[in-house]
C-alpha cells in the first residue's frame, strides 16, 4: 500500500535525527574453563532421536559467551512505539529456535510446530506458567500471542525436556543478545546513565551502570567465570 | 437510620481525606456493602447501638461528617467478614466484642438480649490487651471466634488463635490439663514401655534432665527448670542464686536418677524385628533418606529449621536426626523405620515400606548421624534400683509423665492439671500468684488473668511457695508462641452459642472440618498441597524436576472416585512407580480413611460416599474416530499405559491411563481438558482445545468436525473403558504387551 510506503519513506527520512542517539556495545567474556555441552538424551522420541544434539545452554567460543541477553533495567523511557514485526519461537528437530530473542512489551509472539510430533509449548515468568498449548504435529495452527510483561520469558516443552527457548522481554527496547562472537550491541540510546543488566540461562545476572555521551558510543564488558548460579 | 450530615444528605458523599489518613475506612467501609436493602452503618448502628449513641454520632457528624463512624474503622475484611459472613443483624455486636457491662445497654437487637442470652456481655475487651504491660492489640478479637469455630483448626481471618490452637495441640498441653474437645487425642509423646529396648539409661537421664539440651525444637518441656536458670524458680529467703541453682542440681540429679530407674525395671521387650541390625550400606540408606520422602518431615542437620510444626516456628515437626545414633539402638532404628505403628502404634510417623535391605541402609546411615557427647550409664548398687524405683514412681505420679507418655502402672491415671474448658473467663481472683507480691505501679506487676498466664507460660514455677508446690514443667514458650496460646486459652469459655450459629453444622462442614484435623495430625501437608496449603517438601525440587514431588490434593475430590481413594489411603501403592518418593502406607483405620475420603468430597463440593461413575461405550465410528483423535494428540507421549516405554525419560512421564476407569470421576475428564491449568497451575498438561471463546471453542484436530465439545467427551468416554490391547504400542516402544496384559 502506498500508506504504508509513505510511512516507510518518512521514517527513512527522520533516520538520520533518531542518530543523535548513541549505543551501548561490548560483549561478554567467559573465564573459567568452558563446559564441554553434553549430549542430549533424545532417545525417548524416534523422531527426535534422528538428529542427535548436544546442549546448547552454555556456548562459549574462544572467551565470549553467547545468548546472553544484555538489557537496560534503569534510566530509559519506555519505547516510543511497538514494534510491527512479529517475534518467532519455532519448534523445529525437537528444539526451539532461536534459543535467546528480545521482545518489546506490546509486540506480537508467534510460535509454530515445523515437527510432525506433539509438543507443548509451557511458558513460564519467574515460577508461573504463563500458557501451556499442544501442538500435535506441524499442521497445528500456530500460536499467537503478545509480549505482557518485563522479564525473561522461558519456552519449556514438557514432551521433551531439554527443549528450551529464551525471549528477553522490555519495556524500553533497549536490548540486545550476545552473539558466537559474546558481542553486542543496542541502538537508539539516548545519552544518559543507565543501568545495564546481562542475564544468561545458566549463570544469572549481572549489572552494571553505565553513561552514554553524544557523539561517542559507550562501551560494556561483561565477565562470567562458569561459578555463578542463577538464570532460569 | 442514615446517619446524615448538617445539611440531612446521607453520608455516603465523601471527600478523600478523614483525619490525616488518606482513606475514611467508615466510608470504604460503605461502599464495600453491596446490602440490597439497606446501607451497612445502619445495620450496624442498629445491631450496635442504642439510641442515645446513634444521636451522638449525629451530632459528631454535624461537626466533622467523615468523623462519625468508629464502629467500622477497625473492621478487617468489613464486607466479607462482617457483612457476610457475621450480618451484625444476626450476630450482634458482644459475641465479638465483648460488652461494657452496663454501659452496654438498651440494644436493639432481638436474638441477642444481653445478660440473657450473651454471656459475654459483662467481659469488656478493653481491660485486658495489655500483657505485662505490653499491648497487643486486637489479640483477643480472635479468642473470640473460637467461640463458634471451635472445630476449626485453621482460621484465615484468626491467624493468632489458629497458631495457638494448633500449638496447643501439638505440643500436648491436653495430656496433663483435662479440656472439652482434646482430650481423646493420643497421647503426644512416644510409648515408654519398652523404653530399655529403644535406648539406654545414660542418654535417657541426659534427655530427661534437660531435653532442650540435647535438642532445642523439642516440645518436650523441662521438669527442673531451676537447675538450669535459678531465676525460674522462687528463691527461699536468704539463698543466693548459686545456692539455688546448686539445690535443684541435685534434686535433678536425684529425681531423674528415680525415674529412669523406675522405667527401666517396668520396661518390656518392644517387638523387635531382629536382635542385631543387618548390615546395611551408610552411603545408600542416605540417598533412600533423601529420595523416598523422609525430609518431608525430618532433618538431619544440625540447627536446620527447615521442618517445623504448623503451630511454631520454634519447633520441629518431627526429630532432627543429626544425632539420632546417640540415642536410639541399632535394632530398635531397623525395627522402627519396617513399621513405625508396629512399635508405638499412636506415632504419626507412617510406614515406608521400605524393603529389608532398604531399612538395612538406612539404620547404617542413621547409625552415622551421632555426636561426640558421653551418656555415661548409671551403676545400682545391690537393691538400689529397686529403692529408687520406688522413688520414681512417686515422681512420675507428682509430674504426670503418663498425660504424653504411655507408662506402665500408669494407665488408669488422671491427668494432673488444671481443667482448662473455661479458663478464659476465670476470674483473677482464682488465680494463685503465690507469693509474688505485687505492690508496684508497673503495669506489668498487675494481678490480671493475662499477666498470670504469660508468666505461667513462661516460667511456670514462678507461683509457687512453702504450701503450694506447682509442677508444671517449663516449655520455654516465646512471647509469638505465648500470645497464641493465651488467645486460644482466652476462647475457652465452655459454653457454646445455640447451634444455629456455630459453625461445621452441616454435613460438609462438619466432613471438612474433621478431615482438616486427620490432615493437620498425620502431617499430609509437609508432602501434598491440600486445599491450597502445605507442600514443605517442595523445597528439594526445582523447576526442573518438580514433576517428581508430591501431587497437589487440591480438588482432588473432585478428581478421583471415593472409593478408589479410600482403597488408595488404606493400601497406597506407587501410582507413578517411576518416582522414587512414595506415598507411606497410615495404616489408616477403616474411619480415618472414610473420614479422609468424605473430607476431599465434601472439600469439592462432590458427593460421597457413591457416585455414577460411567461412561457409554464407544463403538463403530465413534471409536474409530476417537482413536484416531486419540493418536493424532499423541496422549501416550507423556502418559503411561501400563508402564514406561523403553527410553522414556520419567521427567516427562504422566499417570497411567489405565487406571482412569477405576480412579477418576468421569465428569472431571472434561473439565480437566478444557482447561489443565484452570485447576492446577504450571501442570505440564497442554490444553488442546481453546475455551476462550465459549461458544465457539477450537480443536487442533478435525475429528467429530472439529467440534471440541464432541472431542472431550469421546476421549472421557475412550478413558473410561480404556484396555492395554486398545492402545497399538507407540512407535518407540518395543513393550512386551503380554507381560502387564
Amino acid at each position: 500500500m502506498t500508506c504504508s510506503r509513505l510511512l516507510a519513506l518518512c521514517a527513512a527520512v527522520l533516520l538520520p535525527m533518531a542518530a543523535m542517539a548513541e549505543s551501548i556495545e561490548g560483549e561478554v567474556n567467559f573465564t573459567g574453563k568452558a563446559p564441554t555441552p553434553g549430549k542430549l538424551h533424545r532417545e525417548a522420541d524416534p523422531y527426535c532421536a534422528k538428529k542427535p544434539m548436544t546442549d546448547p545452554a552454555v556456548l562459549v567460543k574462544g572467551g565470549k559467551l553467547e545468548n546472553v541477553w544484555v538489557h537496560v533495567t534503569k534510566g530509559a523511557k519506555d519505547a516510543a512505539s511497538v514494534p510491527s514485526s512479529v517475534v518467532s519461537m519455532d519448534q523445529k528437530d525437537c528444539m526451539y529456535t532461536p534459543r535467546m530473542t528480545t521482545a518489546v512489551v506490546g509486540q506480537k509472539i508467534q510460535a509454530k510446530n515445523g515437527d510432525p510430533v506433539l509438543h507443548n509449548v509451557h511458558t513460564y515468568m519467574g515460577a508461573s506458567t504463563l500458557f501451556n498449548k499442544g501442538m500435535p504435529n506441524e499442521k497445528a495452527a500456530p500460536i499467537e500471542t503478545t509480549a505482557k510483561d518485563e522479564g525473561m520469558m522461558k519456552w519449556k516443552c514438557d514432551v521433551h525436556p531439554w527443549m528450551r527457548g529464551y525471549i528477553g522481554i522490555s519495556k524500553n527496547g533497549l536490548q540486545a543478545i550476545s552473539s558466537d562472537s559474546g558481542s553486542f550491541k543496542i541502538d537508539n540510546v539516548p545519552p544518559g546513565k543507565y543501568t545495564v543488566e546481562a542475564w544468561h540461562e545458566k549463570y544469572g545476572t549481572k549489572t552494571q551502570e553505565v553513561t552514554v555521551e553524544a557523539g561517542k558510543p559507550a562501551k560494556v564488558i561483561f565477565k562470567y567465570d562458569g561459578t555463578e548460579k542463577g538464570g532460569a | 437510620m442514615v446517619l446524615k450530615d448538617a445539611s440531612g444528605a446521607p453520608l455516603v458523599e465523601k471527600k478523600a481525606e478523614w483525619n490525616g489518613h488518606s482513606t475514611n475506612p467508615g466510608l470504604l467501609a460503605m461502599e464495600e456493602d453491596k446490602h440490597p436493602e439497606k446501607p451497612l452503618d445502619e445495620r450496624v448502628a442498629t445491631a450496635c447501638s442504642d439510641k442515645d449513641t446513634v444521636a451522638a454520632f449525629e451530632d459528631a457528624a454535624k461537626t466533622n461528617p467523615y468523623d462519625v463512624k468508629p464502629v467500622f474503622r477497625t473492621h478487617p475484611h468489613r464486607w466479607d467478614l462482617l457483612v457476610k459472613e457475621h450480618n451484625p443483624e444476626t450476630f450482634g455486636c458482644t459475641t465479638c466484642h465483648g460488652g461494657e457491662g452496663s454501659q452496654t445497654k438498651g440494644v436493639m437487637h432481638r436474638k441477642f438480649r444481653h445478660g440473657e442470652d450473651d454471656h459475654d456481655w459483662n467481659d469488656p475487651l478493653t481491660d485486658e490487651v495489655t500483657v505485662m504491660g505490653k499491648k497487643y492489640k486486637g489479640a483477643f478479637m480472635q479468642a473470640k471466634c473460637d467461640k463458634c469455630h471451635y472445630q476449626e483448626y485453621t482460621l484465615a481471618d484468626a491467624p493468632l488463635l489458629s497458631k495457638g490452637k494448633k500449638l496447643f495441640t501439638d505440643v500436648g498441653c491436653w495430656g496433663c490439663h483435662p479440656i472439652e474437645g482434646y482430650n481423646d487425642l493420643a497421647k503426644r509423646g512416644p510409648t515408654l514401655t519398652n523404653i530399655a529396648s529403644k535406648t539406654a539409661q545414660g542418654w535417657a537421664h541426659t534427655w530427661i534432665s534437660y531435653p532442650k539440651g540435647w535438642r532445642p525444637a523439642t516440645r518436650m518441656p523441662n521438669f527442673w527448670p531451676g537447675a538450669v536458670d535459678p531465676l525460674a524458680v522462687p528463691h527461699p529467703e536468704g539463698q543466693s542464686a548459686e545456692q539455688v541453682l546448686a539445690t535443684q542440681q541435685k534434686l535433678r540429679e536425684q529425681e531423674v536418677s528415680a525415674i529412669v530407674a523406675y522405667l527401666w525395671s517396668n520396661s518390656e521387650k518392644a517387638p523387635l524385628l531382629v536382635s542385631a541390625a543387618p548390615k546395611g550400606d551408610p552411603a545408600r540408606g542416605k540417598e533412600i533418606f533423601e529420595s523416598v520422602g523422609c525430609k518431608g518431615c525430618h532433618v538431619a542437620e544440625k540447627g536446620s529449621t527447615a521442618r517445623r510444626s504448623e503451630g511454631s516456628s520454634e519447633r520441629d515437626y518431627a526429630p532432627n536426626l543429626w544425632n539420632v545414633a546417640d540415642k536410639a539402638k541399632p535394632e530398635w532404628i531397623y525395627s522402627w523405620v519396617k513399621n513405625p505403628k508396629a512399635m508405638w502404634p499412636e506415632t504419626k510417623m507412617p510406614d515406608l515400606r521400605l524393603k529389608d535391605a532398604e531399612a538395612a541402609d538406612v539404620t547404617a546411615y542413621l547409625l552415622t548421624l551421632k555426636s561426640d557427647q558421653s551418656y555415661p550409664e548409671p551403676k545400682y548398687g545391690a537393691g538400689e534400683q529397686d529403692r529408687l524405683a520406688a522413688q520414681g514412681k512417686d515422681l512420675i505420679a507428682k509430674y504426670g509423665c503418663f498425660g504424653c507418655h504411655n507408662i506402665k502402672g500408669f494407665e488408669n491415671a488422671q491427668k494432673i492439671g488444671t481443667e482448662l474448658t473455661e479458663h478464659g473467663i476465670k476470674a483473677k481472683e482464682l488465680l494463685d500468684f503465690g507469693d509474688v507480691q505485687y505492690f508496684t505501679e508497673d503495669p506489668r506487676h498487675r494481678q490480671t488473668y493475662v499477666n498470670w498466664v504469660w508468666q505461667k507460660l513462661h516460667v511456670p514455677r514462678t507461683f509457687a511457695y512453702e504450701r503450694v508446690e506447682t509442677k508444671m514443667p517449663q516449655f520455654d514458650f516465646t512471647d509469638d508462641e505465648s500470645l497464641a496460646i493465651l488467645t486460644f486459652l482466652k476462647g475457652q469459655i465452655g459454653e457454646r452459642p445455640d447451634a444455629q450459629y456455630l459453625t461445621g453444622q452441616t454435613e460438609q462442614q462438619a466432613a471438612v472440618f474433621k478431615g482438616e484435623r486427620l490432615v493437620f495430625w498425620n502431617g499430609c501437608r509437609n508432602c501434598h498441597v491440600v486445599e491450597k496449603r502445605g507442600g514443605k517438601i517442595r523445597d528439594q525440587f526445582n523447576e526442573d524436576n518438580q514433576s517428581f514431588a508430591p501431587p497437589v490434593l487440591t480438588g482432588e475430590g473432585a478428581k478421583v472416585q471415593p472409593h478408589w481413594l479410600f482403597g488408595f489411603l488404606k493400601g497406597p501403592f506407587d501410582l507413578r512407580p517411576w518416582l522414587t518418593l512414595r506415598m507411606p502406607t497410615f495404616h489408616f483405620t477403616d474411619q480415618d480413611a472414610t473420614d479422609l475420603v468424605h473430607y476431599f468430597a465434601a472439600s469439592s463440593s462432590k458427593s460421597f460416599p457413591y457416585l455414577t461413575a460411567e461412561a457409554p461405550q464407544l463403538t463403530g465410528d465413534r471409536l474409530k474416530q476417537t482413536e484416531g483423535l486419540f493418536a493424532e494428540l499423541q496422549c501416550t507421549k507423556c502418559h503411561v499405559v501400563g508402564q514406561l516405554r523403553p527410553n522414556q525419560d520419567p521427567g516427562s512421564a504422566a499417570p497411567n491411563f489405565l487406571l482412569a476407569k477405576e480412579r477418576l470421576r468421569p465428569d472431571w475428564i472434561p473439565i480437566w481438558l478444557k482447561n489443565p491449568q484452570a485447576l492446577l497451575d504450571g501442570t505440564r498438561m497442554p490444553s488442546f482445545w481453546d475455551f476462550s471463546d465459549e461458544a465457539h471453542p477450537t480443536s487442533p484436530s478435525k475429528a467429530f468436525d472439529g467440534d471440541a465439545r464432541r472431542q472431550i467427551d469421546a476421549l472421557r468416554d475412550y478413558l473410561m473403558h480404556l484396555e492395554l490391547k486398545q492402545v497399538p504400542p507407540p512407535k518407540t516402544a518395543m513393550r512386551d504387551v503380554n507381560s502387564h496384559g
